[in-house]
C-alpha cells in the first residue's frame, strides 16, 4: 500500500509556470537588493549580495531554465537555498505558499515541460487544477555549472 | 546506548590529542637528528630519547601496538647512542630516519583510519641490525685517517673480544698508538646551539580563525561609524552630539586597530617552523641527485601567517628541489668550470613593509635564457618578435608557464614542466607573488613576496563604469589625473608616458567584457604587478579603505580577474580585483589581437 510521504515545498512562480522546491534546503526568502556583477560569469549568473555578512551568488532562474529576463518588481524575490554547504540565491518572479502534498500526486516528469530540461525536474504535482513542477535543484545548480564558469571566463 | 557515545566520543579526542602531540614529538626528533649526525649533542640525544620514548608509552596505553613495537626498537638504538656506545653517523642517522618516518606514517594511519597499516618489519630489522654494532667503527675512523694502523686496531680489537672491557678509543691510546689529545678530538662533540624554548601556546586555529572573523566585523563596524559620523557632519547636528560621535569614532578606530594587530601577531609563526625541514629535504635531495650542498639559512625567526606556512611547504619544497636538480651542478662539472665542489643554496627570510619576502639562491648554471625563449617558440606560446621584444628578466619569467621546462632530464616532479607554473600559482593564490632572476652559468635567485595577513587588506576605491572596485593597494603606485592628450596611442594601443616609462593603458571595462564604451575617464591608476606596470582607467576614484576579504564562494570558483569581494559600510558588495590575472588576461588579449 502506498504509504504516500508528505513532502513539504515552497511554491513560487516564474513566467506564469508554478515550481516548488524542498523546504528543506530553503534557507530563506528575501525581497530584491542591489545585486553586485561579476565580470567573466556566465550570463545566468547575475552577481552577488550581500547576506549578513556572507558573500552569496545570485543566479537568474529565468535565464538558467531558459526564459527570457523580465524586469524586476514589487513582487520579485530572492531564494537562497543550501545545497551539499554551498550557500546561494536564485531570483523568481514572485513566491507564493508553504504547500504540504501528498507523493502520490507527483508524477514522474515528461520528457520536456514548459520548454525546460527534463533533468532540473523532479517530477510533477498535480493538485486541484494546478500543475507543480518540482525542481531538482542540485541538478539546477550542478558542477558542469562551474566548468562553465571557468571556461567562459578563461575565454574572455 | 548513551555511555558507548560519550566513551567514543572522549576516545576520539583522546586519539585525535595523541596524533596531534605524536606528530609534534616525531617532526622535532627528526630535525634533531639531522643536527647530531655525526655531532653528537648529549641534550640533543637525550630530548630524541624522550621524545621516542612518550610515543612507545602513550601509544602502547591506546593500544597501537605497531607504533608502539617501532617506538619501543627505535628507543633501544637512542640508548645505546646516548650511552655512547653507537656513534650516530651517516648509516645510523639514515634508519633512525627512516624509523621516525614510519612512526610519522603510522600516526598518519591512525589519523585517518583510526588503526595502523603499514608493515614495520623492514626498519625494525634494520634497527635491530644497529644494536649489535660492529666493533670496528672508531677503529675505521682512525685507520682511514692514518691514526694508527689497521693492526693497532686488530690488536685492540682482540683484546676486547679477550674480555677487555674498556672502549677502543683507551685500549688506543694505552698501547700508546695514539694520544689522548687525539682521543679527545675524535670524541669531541661540535656543540651545536640549544634550541630556544618558544613559550607558546597550542591554540586550535579554528577559534583563532574565530577571533580574525571578530575583529574582521569590527573593522566594518568601524566603517560605518566612520560613514555615520560623515553624514552627521555634513547634516550639521547639534554641536556636542557631533563631539561625540567624533570621539566614538576615534576610540572605534584605536580599538579595532589595536585587536586587528594583536590577532594578526597570534596568528604569526616563525617561518623556521618551515626551514626547519630544509636541511633533511637538501641532504636527501643531494643524495639522490649525486650533487654535494652547502646550506645556508637566514631569517628563520621572521614571522609570517600561519595558514601562509602550510600553502608554502609545497611550492618552497618544489624551488628547492630544482635548484638541486637542475641548478647545482655536479661536483666534477663544477670542478671544471673553476667553482668550488660543495654548491651553495641559500634560504634567506625578511619582513619589508608589510610583506614578507622569501629568498632562494643557489650559485649553479642559472638560466639560459635563449633556451626558454627557443622553448616557449616550440611550444607556439609567443611570436618570434614578439619573443625578441622580451627584456632579459621578463624572458627569465617564462619558466612560470605551465608546459614549459628545458630540463633535459624528467626527474621525478621536477622536469616535467608542470612545477613552476603550479608554484606561481599557489603563490598568487596568497596574494603574493614569485619572481626568477638568474645570471646565466653563474646563480639563480627565486624571489617570493607574500603579504602579513590575507584577511583585511588596504584597498583603493575606485569607478570603472558603473561599478565601484577595490584594488589591492600594495600593487598601486601612483594616480595620475588624465588631462587631453595626456594618454597617447600606439599602434592601436594606448599607453602613457610616465616619466620615461611607457606605460600599456587598461581598459577594464574591454578585458572584462570586450566592449569599451565611451565613458570620460579621470584618472589612471598605475598598478605595479611582479615586473609588469599597466596604468588602469578609472571615472573616479573614492579613497582609501581598510576591507575584509570574503571569499566569493565554491559555485562562483575562480572568475579571472576577480580575488573576492568585500563589504562596504553601506552594505553593499564589491569585488576586489585580482591585479595580477587582470594584467595577464589583458596580455593576452593584446597578443590575440596582434596575431589576428
Amino acid at each position: 500500500m502506498n504509504e504516500g510521504r508528505i513532502l513539504q515545498l515552497v511554491t513560487f512562480k516564474l513566467e506564469n509556470e508554478e515550481f516548488g522546491v524542498d523546504i528543506l534546503k530553503v534557507q530563506e526568502i528575501n525581497k530584491m537588493i542591489d545585486i553586485t556583477r561579476i565580470p567573466n560569469a556566465p550570463s545566468f549568473v547575475e552577481g552577488v549580495i550581500n547576506l549578513r555578512g556572507k558573500i552569496i551568488p545570485i543566479v537568474d532562474l529565468r535565464k538558467r531554465l531558459g526564459f527570457d529576463s523580465r524586469a524586476y518588481d514589487k513582487s520579485t524575490r530572492i531564494i537562497v537555498v543550501e545545497l551539499d554547504g554551498i550557500v546561494l540565491g536564485f531570483i523568481v518572479d514572485s513566491v507564493s505558499e508553504v504547500l504540504r502534498i501528498s507523493e502520490s500526486t507527483v508524477e514522474p516528469p515528461p520528457p520536456m515541460v514548459a520548454g525546460i530540461e527534463s533533468d532540473y525536474i523532479e517530477g510533477v504535482g498535480k493538485l486541484d487544477n494546478r500543475l507543480l513542477i518540482l525542481l531538482e535543484l542540485k541538478k539546477v545548480f550542478s558542477n558542469t555549472d562551474r566548468k562553465e564558469i571557468e571556461r567562459t571566463a578563461g575565454n574572455n | 546506548m548513551e555511555e558507548n557515545i560519550i566513551e567514543r566520543e572522549e576516545m576520539k579526542e583522546i586519539v585525535e590529542e595523541f596524533v596531534v602531540e605524536a606528530n609534534e614529538l616525531a617532526e622535532k626528533a627528526i630535525q634533531d637528528i639531522v643536527a647530531i649526525e655525526n655531532n653528537p649533542d648529549d641534550e640533543i640525544v637525550n630530548s630524541i630519547f624522550r621524545a621516542v620514548h612518550t610515543v612507545k608509552g602513550t601509544s602502547s596505553f591506546l593500544g597501537f601496538n605497531t607504533l608502539s613495537t617501532l617506538a619501543h626498537k627505535s628507543e633501544d638504538v637512542l640508548g645505546m647512542v646516548r650511552k655512547g656506545n653507537l656513534k650516530p653517523d651517516r648509516d645510523v642517522a639514515n634508519v633512525l630516519l627512516a624509523a621516525l618516518d614510519l612512526i610519522r606514517t603510522l600516526i598518519e594511519e591512525i589519523k585517518e583510519t583510526g588503526a595502523e597499516k603499514s608493515d614495520i618489519t623492514a626498519v625494525t630489522d634494520s634497527l635491530e641490525l644497529l644494536k649489535n654494532p660492529s666493533r670496528e667503527k672508531l677503529g675505521k675512523m682512525l685507520v682511514m685517517d692514518s691514526v694508527v694502523e689497521v693492526d693497532d686496531v686488530h690488536v685492540a680489537l682482540n683484546k676486547q673480544e679477550g674480555g677487555e672491557e674498556k672502549k677502543l678509543g683507551e685500549l688506543l691510546v694505552e698501547d700508546k698508538v695514539m694520544t689522548q689529545g687525539q682521543l679527545k678530538d675524535y670524541l669531541k662533540k661540535q656543540k651545536t646551539q640549544p634550541h630556544k624554548e618558544e613559550s607558546t601556546i597550542r591554540i586550535d586555529v579554528r577559534k583563532l580563525d574565530e577571533l580574525m572573523n571578530l575583529a574582521g566585523e569590527l573593522v566594518l563596524g568601524k566603517n560605518r561609524l566612520i560613514l555615520l559620523n560623515n553624514m552627521v557632519k555634513k547634516g550639521g547636528a547639534k554641536n556636542n552630539v557631533l563631539d561625540n560621535l567624533a570621539d566614538i569614532t576615534n576610540y572605534m578606530e584605536l580599538v579595532t586597530n589595536e585587536l586587528q594587530l594583536s590577532v594578526m601577531r597570534a596568528r604569526l609563526v616563525p617561518i623556521s617552523k618551515l626551514f626547519n625541514k630544509v636541511p633533511r629535504l637538501v641532504r636527501d635531495l643531494a643524495g639522490e641527485f649525486g650533487k654535494e650542498v652547502e646550506l645556508e639559512m637566514e631569517g628563520e625567526e621572521t614571522e609570517l601567517d600561519r595558514s601562509l606556512i602550510e600553502s608554502l611547504h609545497d611550492p618552497l619544497i618544489h624551488i628547492i628541489r630544482n635548484s638541486v636538480d637542475h641548478g647545482i651542478e655536479t661536483p666534477e662539472e663544477r670542478a671544471r668550470k673553476g667553482k668550488p665542489r660543495k654548491g651553495q643554496l641559500t634560504l634567506k627570510a625578511y619582513n619589508e613593509g608589510n610583506n614578507v619576502i622569501i629568498e632562494v639562491f643557489d650559485d649553479g648554471k642559472g638560466i639560459n635564457v635563449e633556451a626558454v625563449k627557443k622553448k616557449a617558440q616550440e611550444k607556439g606560446l609567443m611570436g618570434e618578435a614578439e619573443l625578441a621584444a622580451l627584456s632579459t628578466r621578463d624572458a627569465m619569467n617564462l619558466v612560470f608557464v605551465a608546459g614549459l621546462s628545458t630540463a633535459a632530464k624528467v626527474s621525478n616532479v621536477s622536469g616535467r614542466g608542470v612545477g613552476m607554473d603550479v608554484v606561481r600559482n599557489n603563490v598568487e593564490k596568497m596574494n603574493g607573488q614569485v619572481s626568477i632572476d638568474s645570471e646565466e652559468g653563474r646563480w639563480t635567485r627565486l624571489t617570493l613576496r607574500l603579504p602579513l595577513t590575507l584577511a583585511i587588506m588596504r584597498a583603493l576605491i575606485v569607478k570603472v563604469l558603473d561599478e565601484l572596485f577595490a584594488i589591492p593597494l600594495n600593487t598601486v603606485t601612483e594616480l595620475v589625473k588624465l588631462k587631453e592628450g595626456l594618454i597617447k596611442s600606439v599602434e592601436k594601443k594606448e599607453v602613457l608616458v610616465l616619466r620615461d616609462k611607457v606605460i600599456p593603458v587598461v581598459d577594464l571595462a574591454k578585458v572584462f567584457t570586450g566592449q569599451a564604451p565611451e565613458v570620460e575617464d579621470r584618472y589612471l591608476v598605475i598598478c605595479n604587478v611582479g615586473e609588469k606596470t599597466v596604468g588602469v582607467k578609472a571615472r573616479a576614484v573614492e579613497g582609501q579603505e581598510e576591507v575584509v576579504i570574503k571569499p566569493l564562494g565554491t559555485f562562483l570558483g575562480n572568475i579571472k580577474g576577480v580575488g573576492g569581494a568585500t563589504i562596504r559600510g553601506d552594505g553593499k558588495a564589491i569585488l576586489i580585483l585580482d591585479m595580477s590575472a587582470l594584467i595577464d588576461l589583458f596580455s593576452a588579449q593584446n597578443a590575440n589581437r596582434k596575431i589576428a
